[in-house]
């Protein structure tokens, strides 16, 4: 993996917080119902997946995809899947976005790099968590 | 001459940007390819080309030569210096002839990868050629170092040459496939007397890009088998790349469970995602975010190896080595300073993390627990 991925870290870091600056703007402070809980933790998570797209850019299939995804709001269409097998890689596809649309090789790519990114922003996340919490020292 | 016309010809492809099957994510991926390229053999044969890393093997003082008149002992010198390049720890050295066709060019397989790669694997290489076997004019040194992953195919001389030559793979595998693999191919690889004149000739015209492959003894020859073993090289490649991302997957042979530890790791690095927006949601209106102060602290440095590990535990029950990472966490983090004192925190935060995380899979090793309960975290 790339040890540490600075430049990828800082972008996801940048759009991430931005992201939750705004949500954060438009809560409550106090959310009261599960429904608003529920509809935060869901546009964390948006935003936390939408920073990693946007942060990659169209560099990469799954960035690709997802932000297809955040537009359209509708499933990739599904290619045809090449002749050639897929070596079990039917999983995976389901895991990674975009993946039904990809041969073996390059879906294996697009995991790697996936993984990179899921990697930093997770870290991203615990970092914010901490910082937080140790600042303000919420208990959660 | 022909070793030149084909060498010249190798190089060409090599420096057109090596093989074309590497698309772009292979630069990320450091050990990921080697270069192959032993001009060794003159007249027809074409060597294998495949990218590589760390540069040309010394091949091209070879392929200077224009006369391979002692093919044998040119290829043994030129193993020796390249050998002696790249293992300097002696991994290499251990050369066995395997093939005892001699004159008849018998081929070795080098294994070319990061060198001082795998040091396990170099008792089980046989090195084409050692500087000790470099007299032998019966060109002992081949060994068909059978092991395709990391393999050069060195052809030597102008005489045919047994069939043995493997693709050459790339070397961010791990040693157990290798060996695995090793054992298959070597006994492919015991020098039978057969020519590689009609494997040549088959392969030559199937594949004339910038791959050229050799076909293994006993398989077939046509493109459609080539091709399709060509691809799914690439493919073991990449899935080389991925366990090389997925942390404790060294020693997981076999494509489907690698295929299900990657599962695992993804799926359990999203539900991370899911758990960490869940508990931002709920912390988020305290927060007061300073972006700047974020940015320049740890995350961009403390964090570089530390979630890695935590990430997997919960994802991977079995095949994880976990309780190795929290006692890491934990030496480390009394002996910090000031500004790393968040690190501790972290850590013991994360192990807490782990430990909710684990609630929901299966029942982790107790030390965890207890270092969780121990760890008395604010959250």
């Amino acid at each position: 993996m790339k040890n540490p991925n600075y430049p990828l870290k800082k972008r996801l870091a940048s759009r991430f917080l931005k992201a939750l600056e705004k949500i954060k703007y438009n809560m409550s402070p106090s959310p009261v119902s599960i429904e608003e809980k529920r509809r935060r933790h869901r546009a964390v998570r948006g935003a936390a997946y939408a920073s990693m797209a946007s942060s990659v850019g169209p560099r990469r299939a799954w960035s690709r995809a997802l932000l297809r995804k955040m537009r359209e709001r509708k499933r990739a269409r599904r290619n045809p899947r090449n002749a050639d097998t897929r070596f079990g890689l039917n999983q995976l596809c389901d895991v990674v976005p975009g993946g039904e649309a990809m041969d073996s090789r390059s879906l294996l790519n697009e995991t790697a790099h996936y993984i990179e990114c899921l990697v930093a922003q997770v870290q991203i996340m615990r970092e914010i968590l901490h910082s937080s919490s140790s600042s303000s020292s919420t208990t959660l | 001459m022909g070793s030149e016309g084909s060498g010249g010809r190798v190089f060409q492809h090599r420096g057109g940007g090596g093989i074309g099957g590497t698309n772009s994510a292979s630069d990320k991926v450091s050990g990921v390819t080697m270069c192959s390229e032993s001009m060794f053999y003159g007249s027809n044969w074409d060597p294998i080309v495949s990218l590589s890393q760390s540069g040309n093997f010394g091949n091209s003082n070879i392929v200077s030569q224009s006369e391979f008149a002692n093919p044998v002992m040119l290829e043994n010198q030129a193993m020796g210096s390249s050998l002696a390049q790249f293992h300097s720890d002696s991994g290499f050295v251990d050369l066995v002839p395997r093939i005892p066709n001699f004159g008849s060019g018998s081929s070795f397989s080098e294994m070319v990868t990061s060198f001082g790669h795998n040091p396990d694997s170099s008792p089980n290489l046989q090195k084409g050629a050692t500087q000790d076997h470099c007299p032998n004019s019966d060109g002992g040194m081949l060994g068909a170092s059978p092991y395709g992953k990391r393999k050069r195919e060195v052809q030597q001389g102008a005489s045919p040459k047994s069939g043995e030559e493997e693709q050459r793979k790339d070397p961010s595998g791990d040693t157990s496939r290798e060996d695995d693999e090793r054992k298959q191919k070597s006994e492919k690889g015991v020098a039978r007397g057969k020519q590689a004149k009609d494997d040549r000739s088959g392969v030559e015209p199937s594949k004339d890009d910038y791959i050229h492959v050799r076909a293994k003894r006993g398989q077939a020859t046509n493109s459609h088998s080539l091709a399709e073993r060509v691809r799914r090289e690439r493919i073991s490649e990449r899935m080389r790349l991925l366990q090389e991302l997925v942390p404790g997957c060294n020693k997981i042979t076999g494509k489907a469970m690698m295929l299900d530890e990657i599962i695992n790791y993804v799926q359990s690095l999203q539900q991370q995602v899911e758990f960490l927006s869940m508990k931002l949601a709920t912390v988020n209106p305290e927060l007061n975010m300073d972006i700047d102060r974020l940015l320049s602290k740890d995350i961009l440095h403390l964090r570089g190896g530390n979630t890695t590990q935590l990430g997997v535990p919960p994802g991977l029950s079995s095949s994880l080595p976990f309780p190795q990472y929290p006692q890491g966490a934990f030496s480390s983090a009394p002996g910090t300073g000031s500004p790393f004192h968040s690190l501790p925190q972290q850590h013991a935060w994360n192990t807490e993390l782990q430990g909710l995380l684990q609630m929901g899979y299966d029942p982790d090793p107790s030390g965890s627990m207890g270092r969780n309960g121990s760890s008395k975290m604010e959250l």
